[in-house]
């Protein structure tokens, strides 16, 4: 479950300097269109950076690389397993598309995870993998590179941003449009497009917002129908999660996310690793994911673990994001943890079960805090830190963003 | 303007409501510079009392006339805070170039407005949010939106700031504010719906939203909206799996 030795000396929290936390704020909700800055009574702009040294980095870098290039082979080895699709809790309709989608071919699409890593008492531990629509581009390029202003030893790790941007143009013949669709009712998913976008145009492509059903498909590609930016698109960057597609009208095609018409970031069938039920299929798939088996905590199906009577198993929505619905007792408001349970009950096929880890807390000047660092691959390679720093061991909505630097000359 | 500068104006540092100024519709707004200003409208606000740092108001008015309330409420002592969380865009449902406009064209007065640091906090809404479904057609940008509870301060960190009633200006109780108010109603502080029109404000009695408790409200909000051809909002989302991004 955990690397063997001690982790924490290999990281440190420093408060950014008082006088110019307001300016960095600022520039944190412009510069890195973090439009949601404030959540409930949550300033979600943390006063504090995370320092690591080159060796904590260099380890969870080399983590993540691999856990990418496993979980790649698995979703290879899943696209020709329609029999386990609903296993994952997939819904009917997206099961149904990805059958379509048997002959993607992965060098066609830009593919971007995210590995959320948590310092424990025993070392890092894996909660999960965010695969299909993993957000925090701004977080891990941008909010680094205001943060080590302030610090002359340190340094951020990558962009993500621009890895993305790269990552396209090398799929692409010519720099065209680049349709960013995501929920368009969402300000704050817009905030990830709008940064994006920003790299993407600066990189000589059109980047141009659209939702799904703005796309429609052809047998040569796909069109934009947006308002004043209809015509062809040479790729899509998508932030709307592949199992909201089937709520789409059939009218407006969604299907086609799952065909082969022009690159994508990411291709819909990431949705086949996002689900957190992919551990309970591992030994059926028959590709060896010894990462995977080292740093994830032991996951099973709700009916095969004792969580109601041991408060040493979590549960997790199968398709959950951003930490909503996870069940931890004694950590989250007894009514959320009985609603998540009764579903758990009720539902089993759409939850796991998982064994809890002993996150370690951090001292802070307002407190202890518990602390995440996404680690971003793209195209396997580890491009970026994304941070986030919690009251209770568990990363939601109230988690506050913190940039992750690294220890300068030791890289 | 720049936009960040603009948003300093509305959203001050040294106020302790300011953190909750959205700066979604200011991130998106087009150049404001070319703009010719509007004429400030002068909304009667004797409803309040002046500089009373007891009392939050919540402005749930249509489009630039929030804009002009807050400000008007800003000369009487109160901390104009903008919950606008449309973006502005082309081929958008929901017009919010109004609102751009008067946000822009009233900065320098409420730059040059002194306000105290403890100023009561008043939380401007446009009622249209939600509006104009029957535009949401393919190639539209559906900038609709809701207000929600994690988007305004909780009735417990109102009441910490020496807040001890919250009056509401506004036409009507809509939907998601309702989920709001009874949240405030339910910590202690009485809600007010001073109606335009009406002399006085008068004691609302918000009744208990069916699903005020859920932690999909968010969701639920929303999926009575349309993921249709404009594409922003969805039908039901399972919830198994639904919540964000991650």
């Amino acid at each position: 479950m955990t690397a063997p030795d001690s982790v924490v000396p290999e990281l440190e929290i420093r408060p950014l300097p008082a006088g110019e936390y307001a300016g960095y704020r600022r520039r944190v909700i412009f510069a890195c269109s973090k439009w949601d800055p404030q959540v409930g009574d949550v300033n979600t702009v943390a006063r504090h950076a995370v320092v690591l040294n080159a060796a904590a980095a260099h380890r969870l870098a080399r983590w993540a690389e691999a856990l990418a290039h496993e979980t790649q082979a698995m979703e290879m080895a899943l696209l020709r397993r329609p029999d386990l699709h609903g296993d994952l809790a997939l819904p009917r309709a997206l099961r149904s598309a990805l059958r379509r989608a048997r002959g993607s071919w992965r060098e066609h699409h830009v593919r971007v995870m995210r590995f959320d890593f948590h310092p424990t008492v025993g070392g890092w531990a894996l909660s999960e993998v965010n695969s299909d629509v993993p957000g925090g581009f701004s977080e891990a390029a941008a909010l680094p590179r205001l943060a080590a202003a302030f610090f002359p030893d340190v340094r951020p790790f990558g962009d993500v941003a621009e890895a993305v941007t790269g990552a396209v143009a090398r799929r692409t013949e010519r720099k065209g449009v680049v349709a960013c669709v995501h929920a368009t009712a969402y300000a704050d998913d817009r905030q990830v497009m709008e940064f994006l976008a920003d790299y993407l145009r600066a990189a000589g492509f059109t980047a141009v917002m659209a939702a799904p059903d703005h796309i429609r498909w052809r047998a040569d590609g796909a069109e934009c129908i947006a308002g004043k930016n209809e015509g062809p698109v040479c790729a899509i960057v998508r932030f709307f999660p592949a199992e909201w597609l089937p709520g789409l009208p059939r009218a407006a095609g969604w299907p086609g996310y799952f065909g082969d018409g022009v690159p994508a970031c990411n291709h819909a069938t990431a949705v086949l690793t996002q689900s957190k039920r992919l551990p309970l299929v591992w030994d059926r798939l028959g590709v060896p994911a010894p990462t995977w088996r080292e740093l994830l905590p032991e996951t099973t199906d709700p009916r095969r673990a004792p969580w109601p009577r041991d408060a040493g198993w979590i549960l997790k929505p199968a398709l959950g994001r951003v930490g909503e619905g996870v069940g931890i007792r004694g950590i989250i408001p007894r009514r959320e943890w009985r609603a998540a349970a009764r579903s758990a009950r009720l539902f089993p096929r759409h939850w796991i079960a998982q064994r809890r880890f002993a996150s370690r807390p951090l001292p802070c000047a307002d407190g202890d805090r518990h602390l995440c660092v996404g680690v971003f691959t793209v195209d396997g390679r580890a491009e970026g830190f994304y941070g986030r720093l919690a009251e209770r061991p568990r990363m939601d909505q109230h988690a506050q963003d913190i940039p992750v630097l690294v220890v300068e000359d030791q890289r | 303007m720049r936009n960040e500068a603009l948003f300093e104006i509305w959203a001050p540092a040294d106020s302790p409501w300011a953190a909750w100024a959205k700066p979604a519709l200011f991130a998106t707004m087009r150049d404001t510079t070319a703009w010719g200003a509007p004429p400030i409208e002068q909304p009667e606000t004797e409803w309040l009392p002046s500089g009373d740092r007891s009392t939050a108001v919540v402005v749930d008015l249509p489009g630039a006339a929030a804009v002009a309330t807050g400000l008007a409420l800003a000369r009487r002592g109160y901390r104009p805070v903008p919950l606008f969380n449309g973006c502005d865009s082309p081929g958008m449902i929901v017009d919010v170039a109004p609102i751009a406009r008067m946000l822009a064209a009233g900065a320098a007065a409420l730059a040059e407005t002194p306000l105290p640091h403890d100023a009561a906090p008043a939380f401007l809404l446009d009622a249209n949010r939600l509006s104009n479904a029957h535009l949401a057609s393919p190639g539209c940008y559906d900038n609709r939106w809701a207000v929600v509870p994690q988007d305004i301060p909780s009735a417990a960190r109102l009441t910490a700031g020496g807040i001890r009633r919250v009056v509401l200006r506004a036409a009507d109780v809509q939907d998601d504010l309702a989920h709001v108010l009874r949240r405030y109603q339910e910590g202690g502080l009485p809600v007010d719906l001073s109606a335009p029109g009406r002399d006085r404000p008068e004691r609302l009695d918000v009744p208990r939203p069916r699903w005020l408790r859920s932690i999909w409200a968010r969701l639920l909000v929303l999926a009575h909206l349309r993921r249709n051809a404009a594409g922003g909002f969805g039908a039901l989302i399972p919830i198994p799996g639904s919540s964000g991004m991650g």
